[in-house]
């Protein structure tokens, strides 16, 4: 669905031109943070709330719960490119050969597969030739040019559904870096799996996440929304995953018993009485007296929200319109609020493992006059 | 004195004994047998035949019809004579015939007289008797008779005997008194008469003490004797002096002793003077076992004196004996008292003793000492000293606190604490704020016009309130002053003031609405951490606190400015809230909430409109007010 791009760069994503079903993901290494999960959703209708047990998952056939999904990292030339240029700095050749980038890729796998919360088993066997982005019952990893500098990755992601209803399921991955992508991999940037890690997680289901806190980008310091997640449409620092990304993993695929120890919050949010679309509501959990980062979630056209998978405790919420016209395309269509001031609500809600506690309102002042910078 | 008189009376008896053997003496020269006693005695030759009528050989008889002589005296008896024939010297003897007299009244020194031989010739011999002093001076005059003894180879015409008198002699000396009295360190003249029968020359009679209770130290007898002048029958006195010596005991009681004459041939004396030695001198106390005195305040101290004997007024020095008191911290306008003379008399006299002023109020009371300075002119006893304190006077005020916090909107009473040592009137004084950071407006000072009453010992509190005014801005830091007193006279210095009371107006932040107070540490440029690009940005910092009451119930902050476009990055279509919520802290307080939340925004550098805005909903807000932080404030507006 959609394409990232280049850093300071001019060009505009393109739509991929993909099958029904195809789900693409892009990760822009330049950007606004990103907080929060989302999931793709098993039916068509993009702009309502979706629950994990709503989400598109993978086809039991293929990655059903305790089962092994296989990789191959496919051989391009784009692997051994002579060099690349990555921010306007020759980048060293990347890899005498794609067997070099297996190391690189089965980390950051194991980034995803080491959630203690979440079943997620797969496994890079090898090196194969052939096409790589190709529906061809492989879920491969490869590199392909971009000329246009459009995007850094993304992930093709095939679903089916029945002929006649039913939803939407994966059973398919192709990942596919650019060669600056890849050769960030045998770098020492930290960033460096950033993109890859990025990508898989479109493979597990997970969407761009919600995009918020705004300043709270500026700055490498810590707050009370935590840090950029790896599914973010946004920049990362880290190789690490939040607390975004892990809980939006494990709602997706959950490790045996991991649903029935968490709780939920769901609400209404609504602007001059109507309801506030697709903004996004962030919790942060009371740690002693401290708001630490949780997962946030976005509101549907009805102003609902439902954010999952959070630890019983105490819950503080901050909520306000963001979204990103590359990363959330279909929420802008779908007439996502724009014109809304941020809110922090101090009242705490309380959650309870395996419980939703509903019944949340929270009433948006509508307004948003801005400054530009000097 | 009796001792003796017994030895004389012994001395009687042996003169008595001489007596008797006198007598046989002259039995046994009439008998033909010689006594002891007759050695001075003439040959007697051998009785001649009866003769017929012999020639007389010579004529004598005594020059004078009668004779007398008085004790201790010699008197020169003329025997005349007429020598008919007389061949030869002769030795004529003279004997007594007594009558009261006693061989021991008298003697005859040679006991005859030699008359020279001659025929025709008359003449004139002498003898001498000698009247011999005893001591009994009553006996009155003795007789007695001298005779010339017949001598048988002479025959000579005898006369008749001459009968003598032998008057008393000496002197008799007596004490002028039956009694004295003399108190010490005084000196008493006794009178000493006397009666002399006869007295060649000037005669020392002894006078000797005989202790009683007193000793040796307590008198002296500057001449231990009286000298009666040579006469007789004269009548006469004279005195001699007792000193009574002082001494250091007040208590002893009178000491008692006795004078007595020493026995003396030719003097008498009477009966011993019984002497009484009387305590003599001063007995002075002070008044009291203690005393105290306030600074500026002065003190009678009394002294009680009980004079024995004082012949004249007597100026006794006190003198301090110094503690912890200095010599700045008192004085003594009079340093003596001045005791008058009598005898028997008690009083009391007093001294002042002044506390001087000082500076220092919290020196806590000094001491000293008073004690009479000894005199040894005047047998005095002196009491013990006395313990002096020396309280400080005058009054301290000081406020019951060192520093206070007046919260804005709140009143504060600050006690200020009086404690009056000692004032003599009341002492008024104010109060006068000393502001430093704060306007004149902000704070509310009353009842700062103090009176400190008169009196000792006294405590007691005003009440100081202090009134910070609200106003609408709650990012204060604490502004400060200070307040002090302000005596009437600065010189006054009997009055202590404590030191200033120090006081910060403490922000009470802003109500936007029912059930919330605001608060915000005052906004200050942070240090920035370089963000994701490696700049540098530059924020203020600001830590706002939420408090929120019970009845404040679904109330959310809104933020509403700054916010930012961020147009670097496509995409974004609405701007970013440009405020980092870096931290955010909640903790219940009973019923109450408290929200904390530290806050970064850009400041006036980077963003056109850096001010933060903020404002509450829900609940009991309306969301009418808006909170405005910049730069070093912040403040709600309608």
């Amino acid at each position: 669905m959609t394409d990232g791009k280049r850093a300071g760069s001019r060009s505009r994503f393109r739509p991929a031109e993909l099958a029904v079903g195809l789900a693409a993901a892009l990760t822009l290494l330049v950007g606004g943070a990103a907080t929060g999960y989302r999931f793709l959703p098993a039916d068509d209708d993009g702009s309502r709330i979706v629950r994990a047990a709503d989400a598109r998952q993978w086809r039991e056939g293929e990655w059903g719960p305790g089962r092994v999904l296989e990789w191959v990292v496919v051989d391009e030339p784009g692997w051994t490119a002579p060099f690349v240029e990555w921010q306007g700095d020759l980048q060293p050749r990347p890899f005498e050969r794609a067997a070099d980038a297996v190391p690189f890729v089965r980390e950051a796998m194991a980034v995803w597969s080491a959630i203690p919360t979440a079943d997620i088993r797969w496994r890079l066997s090898g090196v194969e030739s052939g096409p790589g982005a190709a529906q061809d019952g492989r879920n491969t990893v490869t590199v392909v040019e971009n000329e246009d500098n459009s995007f850094a990755g993304r992930a093709r992601r095939w679903s089916r559904r029945p002929l006649f209803g039913g939803s939407w399921e994966f059973y398919e991955c192709d990942i596919e870096l650019i060669p600056e992508t890849a050769a960030l991999l045998g770098s020492d940037d930290r960033r460096s799996l950033t993109t890859t890690i990025h990508e898989f997680g479109h493979c597990l289901g997970l969407d761009h996440s919600a995009q918020h806190s705004g300043w709270e980008a500026s700055w490498n310091l810590a707050s009370a929304w935590g840090e950029t997640p790896a599914m973010s449409y946004g920049w990362r620092i880290s190789n690490d995953l939040t607390v975004d990304d892990l809980v939006g993993a494990s709602l997706l695929r959950p490790a045996t018993g991991w649903r029935s120890r968490v709780g939920s919050i769901s609400g209404r949010v609504t602007v001059a009485g109507r309801p506030a679309r697709h903004v996004q509501v962030l919790a942060g959990r009371l740690d002693g007296n401290r708001v630490r980062p949780a997962p946030g979630a976005f509101t549907d056209e009805t102003g609902n929200f439902l954010i999952e998978g959070l630890s019983p405790g105490r819950y503080l919420l901050r909520a306000g319109p963001l979204v990103n016209e590359v990363a959330h395309p279909a929420l802008l269509a779908a007439g996502a609020l724009r014109e809304a001031r941020d809110q922090l609500r101090l009242d705490e809600v309380l959650v309870r493992a395996n419980r939703e506690t509903g019944g949340v309102e929270i009433a948006l002042e509508s307004g948003r006059t801005w400054t530009r910078r000097r | 004195m009796r001792v003796s008189r017994g030895a004389a009376a012994v001395r009687v008896r042996r003169i008595g004994i001489g007596l008797v053997g006198v007598g046989l003496g002259l039995a046994g020269c009439g008998g033909g047998a010689g006594g002891g006693g007759g050695s001075a005695g003439p040959q007697t030759p051998a009785p001649a035949p009866p003769p017929g009528p012999a020639p007389i050989a010579v004529a004598v008889s005594f020059g004078a019809a009668s004779a007398e002589v008085y004790e201790g005296d010699t008197v020169e008896i003329p025997v005349r004579y007429e020598t008919r024939n007389l061949a030869s010297p002769w030795r004529l003897s003279i004997s007594p015939v007594p009558g009261t007299a006693e061989a021991a009244d008298f003697s005859l020194p040679e006991g005859f007289v030699e008359i020279p031989a001659g025929s025709g010739t008359t003449g004139e011999v002498v003898f001498r008797l000698v009247g011999l002093l005893d001591s009994d001076f009553d006996e009155g005059s003795e007789t007695l008779a001298l005779r010339f003894v017949p001598d048988p180879a002479v025959n000579a015409e005898i006369g008749d005997d001459l009968p003598m008198m032998i008057h008393d002699g000496g002197v008799l000396v007596s004490f002028g008194t039956e009694s004295a009295e003399v108190y010490e360190a005084e000196a008493l003249e006794i009178p000493v008469r006397y009666e002399v029968r006869n007295l060649g020359s000037p005669a020392r009679v002894a006078i000797a003490p005989v202790p009683g209770t007193a000793e040796a130290a307590d008198f002296s007898l500057p001449e231990s004797f009286v000298e009666i002048p040579a006469g007789r029958g004269t009548t006469g006195e004279v005195v001699f002096r007792l000193v009574a010596l002082p001494d250091s005991n007040f208590d002893e009681g009178s000491e008692t002793l006795a004078l007595r004459f020493a026995s003396a041939p030719g003097v008498q004396g009477a009966d011993d003077l019984p002497v009484v030695i009387r305590d003599g001198g001063v007995l002075v106390s002070f008044g009291t076992e203690s005393a105290e005195v306030y600074e500026g305040d002065a003190v009678e101290i009394p002294v009680r004196y009980e004079v024995r004997n004082l012949g004249s007024p007597w100026r006794l020095s006190i003198a301090p004996v110094p503690g912890t008191a200095q010599a700045a911290d008192f004085s003594l306008p009079e340093s003596f008292v001045e005791i008058p003379a009598g005898r028997g008399t008690t009083g009391e006299v007093g001294f002042r003793l002044i506390g001087l002023p000082d500076s220092n109020f919290d020196e806590g009371p000094e001491r000293l000492a008073l004690r009479f300075a000894p005199d040894s002119s005047v047998g005095a006893q002196i009491g013990d000293e006395i313990p002096v304190v020396i309280r400080e006077g005058g009054a301290l005020v000081s406020f019951a606190e060192e520093s206070v916090a007046v919260e804005e909107g709140t009143t504060l009473e600050v006690p200020i604490r009086y404690e009056v040592r000692n004032l003599t009137a009341p002492v008024g004084l104010s109060v006068s704020p000393l502001l430093v950071t704060l306007e004149e407006d902000d704070l509310l000072v009353s009842g700062g016009a103090l009176e400190i009453p008169a009196g000792r010992g006294l405590t007691g509190a005003f009440g100081l309130r202090l009134t910070a005014m609200a106003d609408d801005l709650f990012a204060e830091a604490d502004e400060g002053g200070s307040i002090r007193f302000v005596p009437p006279d600065p010189a006054l210095v009997s009055l202590h003031l404590g030191a200033d009371l120090d006081f910060v107006v403490r922000d009470a932040g802003v109500a936007p609405c029912p059930g919330v107070r605001l608060r915000a540490r005052p906004p200050a440029p942070s240090e920035d951490a370089p963000n994701r690009i490696g700049a540098r940005n530059r924020h203020l910092f600001s830590a706002v606190t939420v408090d929120l009451d019970a009845s404040a119930q679904g109330v959310s902050v809104v933020l509403r400015a700054p916010y930012h476009l961020w147009d670097e990055v496509e995409g974004f279509v609405q701007p970013f809230a440009a405020v980092r919520v870096a931290e955010w802290r909640r903790e219940t307080v009973g019923p109450a909430v408290r929200h904390e939340f530290d806050l970064e925004w850009p400041d006036a550098a980077w963003f056109a409109e850096p001010d933060f805005e903020f404002g509450f909903v829900g609940g009991s807000c309306s969301g009418d007010s808006t909170a405005v932080c910049r730069a070093g404030e912040c403040e709600l507006t309608p």
